[in-house]
């Protein structure tokens, strides 16, 4: 799987959504219906899913699912 | 000036039965709800029986996501609340929602998943405690969920009067009716203590 298919998978699982509607551009606000809670929490996934550390100050910067990747990729994740 | 108050509509989900039917079938023909425990290992424990819901698909009355992020004792709530709704066929329209509360008991609220969050506290600190564990956790909660679920706006409480708290919170729901402070309310009690601390 790429980097991008297992952050979908994720996200799929935590906001409850189709793979459709988790194009890379969908924000996880306005188009994939999550609010700051499920945004916290999604994150945290990803941090146990991928051994990294999301501070807070970047938290704040993640909004969609490309922003996510990006930011995996910077860390060194594959 | 006090008023009458009458009940209007019931749900009920018991060791008994997942309906207000079965659950007093169940009891006129003497059946007892009590059985082996099967929701952790009670192997080491010296009681291993408990009254627990059984075959009970949350999924009926509540999302995915609610299942994977609400203590059971919320899950349950909303589901009683569900049928006693329908049962009553209540709906709360939004010039109604402020005359609309919630009163639903509970003893120890999201015990369970206390436990659970206080094991990744301990074993990963602080970062890992889940964003939604004081959502699952407070006693008040089932109140909470169930009127955000039925946009009630009214009085919403909890009692907490131990095994006496549904009783207290049907009482106190009587009264706020009586005495004029809402015109419905939605009430009952509910509990989720088969767990490892509350079992030992």
């Amino acid at each position: 799987m790429t980097l991008e298919e297992k952050v979908i998978k994720i996200v799929m699982e935590q906001l409850d959504v189709t793979k459709e509607e988790c194009v890379l551009e969908a924000s996880f606000l306005d188009d994939l219906g999550a609010d700051s809670l499920d945004i916290v929490e999604l994150l945290m996934e990803m941090e146990e899913a991928f051994g990294i550390e999301i501070a807070d100050e970047e938290l704040e910067k993640i909004s969609t699912i490309q922003n996510v990747v990006d930011f995996l990729k910077q860390k060194g994740v594959k | 000036m006090k008023r009458r108050v009458v009940v209007t509509g019931l749900g009920a989900l018991t060791p008994l039965g997942n309906s207000v039917g079965e659950s007093w079938d169940g009891a006129i023909s003497g059946k007892s709800g009590i059985g082996p425990i099967t929701k952790f290992d009670c192997s080491s424990y010296k009681s291993r029986i408990a009254g627990e819901i059984k075959n009970f698909d949350p999924l009926q009355f509540v999302s995915k996501q609610e299942v994977r992020r609400y203590d059971d004792f919320i899950l349950y709530s909303l589901a009683a609340a569900e049928m006693a709704v329908a049962d009553a066929k209540l709906t709360v329209s939004p010039e109604f929602a402020e005359r609309t509360g919630v009163i639903i008991g509970s003893a120890i609220g999201g015990i369970a998943t206390l436990e659970e969050e206080l094991k990744n506290l301990f074993s990963s600190g602080p970062r890992k405690i889940s964003p939604f564990a004081v959502p699952a956790i407070l006693a008040n909660l089932a109140s909470g969920h169930v009127s955000i679920r039925f946009g009630a706006k009214g009085p919403i409480s909890c009692a907490v009067t131990a095994c006496a708290a549904g009783t207290s919170a049907i009482g106190d729901a009587y009264k706020t009716i009586a005495f004029g402070d809402a015109d419905v309310m939605i009430t009952g009690g509910v509990e989720a203590a088969v767990t490892q601390l509350a079992v030992g």
